[in-house]
């Protein structure tokens, strides 16, 4: 049976999503595949930033959007950061052998990740961040967290707790 | 008649090198897809562990299907380039069976189950002595444990997906199935390796062996799919002009 559980909270900033993704990467097991969903401007490239600060990597993350897969050496794990929008169908997965950069080590975050199809591995974590306007045009960003296939959670909700003591 | 055999068909990536009754090296990694990264310093690292020169082999062996699209090609790609290298024959053999290798002489059928994706899994059946009994295919893990109850004998798994679906096969087949332990489901290096030994007719000239894909890509798919639809198109248009 396949458990799901989900997550959620909001954050007010750039600065509070990258404090997120840093607690995220402090503690992010081996391995760990993460789907990023959300649409531009949504905060995903400032979620990835923090989780490679969060993993010590010290070199800038810049968006994969072009080059469909950025790696990051350096950390605690190696950071596997894809952007796969430009690609259109499972069979460009298999083309640019994007199951190859998926190892028992690195921590993979990969944006527009739906054209994955049946190659989107399991266990893993799925994140969507959304833009929200309030009346007074101030925005901020519901990001909602699922474990699937019987990820592990334990490290996630202790990072989460850490993030909610911290505050927003 | 000695060989230098991989499997790059599926999760785990071996290498072996084979003569008559005895294995002389093998190597295995089950560490991710990342075999066209890791097949060839792993060949080399091996074949020097062993001190073997290359000019002392006879033969190259590849799993050529079925399996992951990606392995299958880089698995192909690697093999046909050495043996072309060295001026020596390539034997290209079912991934299913040289999997179901491990399990051989047990007193049990041998089912491999190699992950397929879409809910379905590449598999075959073989008798206790490696003979193959079903041909590959690709079918629901469920359709094939029923197929499997039907039968009435002692079943051993193996293959990357066997794990997966354990619990179902136990369900559906009681204490007459069987799964082999974690080392020796996934890597066929050493059974395509014995298989090309026992099987000189495999032996082919490099660039004649071809993967075994067993399902079309999605690619391929589509296009039967419109070409089918054109047909159609243009036998209607003929139609109306009789």
């Amino acid at each position: 049976m396949r458990q799901l559980m989900k997550y959620k909270l909001v954050t007010h900033n750039e600065d509070a999503t990258r404090r997120l993704g840093r607690l995220l990467g402090e503690a992010v097991p081996p391995g760990t595949f993460v789907a990023l969903f959300g649409e531009m401007g949504a905060g995903k490239t400032h979620l990835v930033q923090g989780v490679a600060a969060g993993l010590g990597i010290a070199a800038a993350v810049t968006s994969p959007t072009f080059t469909l897969v950025n790696e990051y050496g350096g950390g605690r794990l190696p950071l596997v950061h894809m952007d796969l929008f430009r690609l259109a169908s499972e069979d460009d997965i298999v083309e640019r052998g994007i199951e190859e950069y998926l190892t028992v080590e690195a921590v993979a975050l990969v944006e527009w990740p739906e054209v994955m199809g049946c190659y989107m591995p399991e266990p893993r974590l799925e994140i969507r961040l959304e833009r929200c306007l309030d009346e007074g045009q101030e925005d901020w960003r519901t990001i909602e967290i699922a474990a699937i296939g019987g990820a592990d959670e334990k490290w996630l909700e202790e990072a989460l707790e850490r993030y909610a003591d911290i505050g927003v | 008649m000695r060989i230098l055999a991989f499997d790059a068909a599926g999760k785990g990536l071996s290498v072996a090198v084979v003569e008559e009754g005895r294995v002389l090296a093998e190597a295995g990694l089950n560490v991710g897809l990342t075999h066209s990264q890791r097949l060839l310093p792993l060949v080399q690292s091996l074949l020097a562990a062993a001190d073997i020169a290359p000019d002392r082999l006879d033969m190259v062996a590849v799993t050529n299907g079925p399996g992951s699209f990606t392995g299958l090609r880089i698995g192909l790609a690697t093999a046909k380039g050495l043996a072309e290298t060295w001026g020596v024959p390539l034997a290209a053999v079912s991934t299913l069976a040289a999997v179901a290798y491990a399990a051989r002489g047990m007193g049990a059928l041998i089912c491999p189950m190699l992950d397929a994706r879409r809910n379905e899994v590449y598999t075959a059946l073989y008798d206790a002595a490696g003979g193959e009994i079903w041909q590959p295919q690709a079918i629901a893990p469920d359709e094939l444990a029923d197929r499997l109850a039907g039968l009435a004998a002692d079943v051993i798994l193996v293959g990357d997906a066997a794990a997966l679906y354990w619990d179902m096969m136990q369900d559906k087949l009681g204490d007459r199935v069987r799964l082999t332990p974690p080392e020796r489901r996934l890597w066929g290096a050493v059974g395509c390796g014995f298989i090309a030994l026992a099987r000189p007719d495999l032996a082919e000239n490099a660039a004649a062996a071809q993967a075994f894909y067993l399902r079309l890509s999605e690619a391929e798919r589509n296009r039967l799919a419109k070409e089918a639809k054109e047909k159609e198109a243009r036998e209607q248009k003929d139609g109306v002009g009789v």
